[in-house]
C-alpha cells in the first residue's frame, strides 16, 4: 500500500501548478519570482503609517509585476515611492512594481516601499506580520514581515554596522 | 559705472559665504536660518533663543511620513550618540511641516522616541511657514492628492546651528551618522 501511496503523493505534487509557498523568515516563492527580506520599521507612538521593503527577483524569462498589496495590520496598504526634485522629497502612489529576471527590485528607504496607512496598532520591533503580494502573472502569496527598530534602514540579518549608506 | 556695478552685484552673489561642501553635506548660502515662535512637545512656548549657547541640529518633516523623517531623526539620533562626551552641547530639533495633524501631544509620543533630548515642534501654520520659510525649506500639503491622509512634499536636509544661531552646516538626508557626528565634532 505504502508504495501506492507515496506514487500517488508524487504523481499530485509533479501536476500541481505553480504553488505559494511561504516560510518563516520574510521569504516567499510564487511562480518564478521570489520574496527575501521582508522588514518593516517599528512605529514611534501611534503614528497612523508604516512602511515594509523587500527584495524581489524573478528566475527565468518572464517579466512580473507587483500590482497588489494587502495586509490585516492596516487599514491602507499601497505601493508608493519617492521622487527626488531639486532637493525636494515627494512620496507618491505607484501602480506597480516591475520584477525583472536578472534585475531584483529592491525595496529599500527612500525608494519604493509599501505604505501601510492607518496601522490597527504600533509596528513593535520583533514582531512579525503577514503581508500578501499579488503578481500579474504569479499570482498572489503571503510573506511574513519582521519588525525592525525605529528608523531601521536595513534588517536586522544583515547588519553591517560601520558600514553606512 | 553700469559694468561696475554689475560687476560688484555678481561679485557678491558669487562670493557670498556658503556652508562647506563634502561628503554629506550641500553647500548653501550661510545666512540661511532664522528665528521661528513656535511650541514645543511639552506644550512650552520656545524660540530660537532658548538655545543661545548652544548648537542646534534640526531637520523638518511630519509624523505621518514612515520613510524620510524616521531616517533622517535616526540619523540624528545615531550621530549624536557617536559624539559621546560633547552631545550635550547639540540640541537636537524637529520642526513639522504638518501642525494640524502634528499637535504637541502628537509628537510627545514620537519625538523621545528618536532621541530622550529630541525637541520636536509644532504651532499655527503660519508660524510654522515663517520658521519653514527661514531656512528656505520648501513643502507643500498634498491634499489635492488625499484630503485626509496627504503627503507632504518636503526638503530633507538637516542643518547645524552655533550657539549664535549662525548656520555652519547643511546634512543631505544620505549622510551616514558617523559622518555628521565628525563634521559636528569639527566644531565643538
Amino acid at each position: 500500500m505504502k508504495p501506492l501511496i507515496a506514487a500517488f503523493a508524487l504523481l499530485v505534487l509533479a501536476a500541481a501548478p505553480a504553488t505559494a509557498m511561504h516560510h518563516g523568515k520574510g521569504l516567499a516563492k510564487v511562480g518564478n519570482i521570489k520574496i527575501e527580506q521582508a522588514w518593516a520599521r517599528a512605529t514611534p507612538g501611534k503614528v497612523p503609517n508604516g512602511a515594509a521593503y523587500l527584495t524581489l527577483s524573478a528566475e527565468g524569462e518572464e517579466t512580473d509585476r507587483l500590482i497588489a498589496v494587502a495586509s490585516p495590520v492596516a487599514k491602507r496598504v499601497e505601493l508608493h515611492t519617492h521622487l527626488m526634485e531639486e532637493g525636494v522629497m515627494k512620496m507618491r502612489r505607484i501602480k506597480a512594481i516591475e520584477v525583472a529576471p536578472g534585475s531584483p527590485s529592491v525595496l529599500k528607504p527612500g525608494g519604493h516601499h509599501v505604505m501601510l496607512m492607518g496601522l490597527q496598532a504600533p509596528l513593535k520591533q520583533g514582531e512579525k506580520f503577514p503581508l500578501t503580494l499579488t503578481f500579474e502573472r504569479a499570482g498572489s502569496v503571503e510573506v511574513m514581515v519582521t519588525v525592525e527598530k525605529i528608523g531601521a534602514t536595513e534588517p536586522a540579518a544583515h547588519d553591517h554596522s560601520g558600514h553606512g549608506s | 559705472m553700469a559694468l561696475l556695478a554689475v560687476a560688484i552685484i555678481l561679485g557678491d552673489k558669487l562670493l557670498q559665504p556658503r556652508t562647506p561642501e563634502g561628503p554629506g553635506l550641500v553647500a548653501l548660502p550661510a545666512k540661511i536660518g532664522g528665528p521661528f515662535d513656535l511650541t514645543d512637545h511639552r506644550g512650552q512656548a520656545v524660540t530660537e533663543a532658548d538655545f543661545q549657547g548652544s548648537f542646534a541640529l534640526l531637520t523638518f518633516g511630519y509624523r505621518s511620513c514612515p520613510d524620510f523623517c524616521p531616517t533622517n531623526l535616526a540619523t540624528m539620533a545615531q550621530a549624536l550618540d557617536e559624539l559621546g562626551a560633547g552631545h550635550d552641547r547639540v540640541a537636537p530639533l524637529f520642526l513639522t511641516l504638518d501642525p494640524e495633524r502634528d499637535t504637541a501631544a502628537a509628537l510627545a509620543d514620537y519625538a523621545p522616541l528618536f532621541h530622550e533630548r529630541l525637541t520636536a515642534l509644532t504651532g499655527t501654520p503660519d508660524r510654522v511657514a515663517e520658521a519653514a520659510q527661514g531656512f528656505r525649506v520648501i513643502y507643500k500639503l498634498r491634499k489635492d492628492i488625499d484630503p485626509v491622509d496627504y503627503p507632504v512634499d518636503h526638503s530633507t536636509y538637516t542643518y547645524l546651528m552655533d550657539p549664535d544661531w549662525q548656520l555652519l552646516a547643511v546634512f543631505r538626508h544620505s549622510v551616514t551618522p558617523e559622518r555628521m557626528a565628525a563634521v559636528i565634532a569639527d566644531y565643538l
